[in-house]
């Protein structure tokens, strides 16, 4: 394990030149997409086709200005889509549908500490608030809101002028969510810490411009 | 502490020399293999399940400037089963389900770009476009009486961006290790059959089949995944 975090400091190196302050006044941007899905289809002779799909469709956005260097405050914006059906090719066979939509926002701070030319490490705590909703084809539907504290540590890594690719994770975690459905409601509270670095890391695209 | 003052020297050294192999026009052939076994014994009933697995995965690429590599990588390999026929649970489709349980194969074009630190070790990274094939088969039972075989043919295409670095164990033989990827975009499509027999008789009682796509748009970073494999140069 050591020897891979040498070799990506190498690598690192190898780009060495002055440390890059990121200067007051410099506005911040940015985005990543996600999406993946399936559409499925079961025949049998004799049977009417049995179709089943789902689409899952996320994005997420942030804002941020530089009130100082290297100190950013600013608000992050996410949505995703998660629309599911099943249903028969028979004609008045069955048909189920489900949706869920989650929309979340999310202010935060962040502090840059610039590594090399074009590698910063950053820390960032934030307060989120999340909706959610599934609506059933019964028309039945399920809310619930929940808030959570999260400090996350990430990396930033400078590709152009003004582009860069970030990654962060989550290592520390507080929540309290919020559940009502049509037949009663729920509180939950869940706290999450971890000193282990995932494998996979989300990527998000961002422009520095100023 | 004393690494912290070696790590700036060994960059200064790797900085000041220059560069001074020539890559432009090499040949090179790159690869891993890897063979398992394994057999499970059921002591009770004096049965046993044996699997073995075979694969290779190898590319051919040839440096198209100092820094730039271009080529082609081909992978397959299959799983092989044996079961004697006193393990319960399979007892009544074991001797169907022996051989080849399953198979695939794969073709891919990769590019390649490197940074060369000095004479010994550097960097590489690249995008790459890759299409399989994966055959599969699996035997359940159903209910007392059935047995059900399914047969899972998937065809898949993938862009991914990998990357690596590499250390001359000589001028024609390179280690090379990769220690990240990232699979932005991903398409398959599933065709799976599924027959239904009777335990005794083996007499097929009713066929189906489910035919699915799958697609994902996933910008993760996976870091660490490490691979070892060797490099070497033909001319």
């Amino acid at each position: 394990m050591k020897s891979i975090y040498l070799c990506l400091f190498f690598w690192a190196c190898t780009f060495l030149t002055a440390e890059a302050q990121i200067e007051k006044g410099t506005h911040f941007l940015g985005a990543t997409v996600q999406g993946s899905g399936y559409f499925t289809k079961l025949s049998s002779p004799g049977h009417p086709n049995a179709r089943v799909q789902q689409q899952i469709l996320s994005l997420a956005l942030q804002w941020g200005m530089f009130a100082k260097e290297n100190f950013m405050f600013g608000v992050g914006l996410s949505g995703s889509l998660v629309p599911y059906r099943s249903w028969s090719d028979a004609s008045g066979g069955s048909d189920f549908k489900q949706r869920i939509s989650r929309y979340g926002v999310a202010p935060f701070v962040r502090w840059y500490k610039p590594v090399f030319n074009k590698l910063s490490l950053f820390v960032q705590p934030s307060i989120g608030v999340d909706w959610s909703k599934t609506t059933y084809s019964r028309s039945a539907t399920e809310k619930s809101f929940a808030t959570r504290l999260m400090v996350s540590p990430g990396i930033s890594y400078r590709v152009g002028k003004r582009f860069a690719v970030e990654a962060d994770l989550n290592i520390f975690s507080l929540g309290l969510s919020y559940n009502k459905t049509d037949t009663g409601s729920s509180f939950a509270f869940s706290s999450h810490m971890s000193s282990s670095l995932p494998s996979v890391f989300g990527l998000r695209g961002a422009f520095y411009l100023n | 502490m004393k690494n912290l003052i070696y790590i700036p020297i060994i960059i200064l050294l790797g900085m000041t020399s220059r560069v001074m192999a020539q890559y432009n026009g090499r040949h090179f052939v790159s690869g891993s293999g890897s063979i398992g076994f394994n057999t499970q014994n059921y002591k009770a009933i004096e049965g046993a399940k044996s699997r073995g697995a075979i694969g290779f995965d190898m590319s051919v690429g040839k440096f198209v400037t100092e820094q730039k590599v271009t080529g082609w990588s081909l992978r397959g390999g299959l799983t092989l089963q044996k079961t004697t026929k006193d393990v319960t649970d399979s007892s009544i489709w074991s001797d169907k389900a022996d051989g080849i349980e399953g198979y695939y194969a794969g073709i891919g074009k990769f590019w390649q770009y490197y940074k060369h630190v000095n004479e010994h070790w550097g960097f590489y990274g690249g995008p790459d476009i890759a299409a399989s094939v994966n055959v599969d088969n699996e035997y359940h039972i159903q209910g007392t009486t059935e047995y059900v075989h399914t047969r899972t043919t998937a065809f898949a295409l993938g862009f991914s961006l990998k990357a690596g670095a590499y250390y001359k164990l000589s001028e024609k033989c390179w280690l090379n290790a990769s220690f990240a990827f990232i699979n932005p975009v991903y398409l398959s499509f599933e065709r799976g059959s599924n027959t239904e027999y009777n335990g005794s008789t083996h007499n097929v009682l009713r066929k189906s089949k489910i035919d699915k796509f799958n697609y994902a748009l996933s910008p993760n970073l996976n870091l660490p995944a490490i691979g070892l494999g060797l490099t070497y140069f033909v001319r």
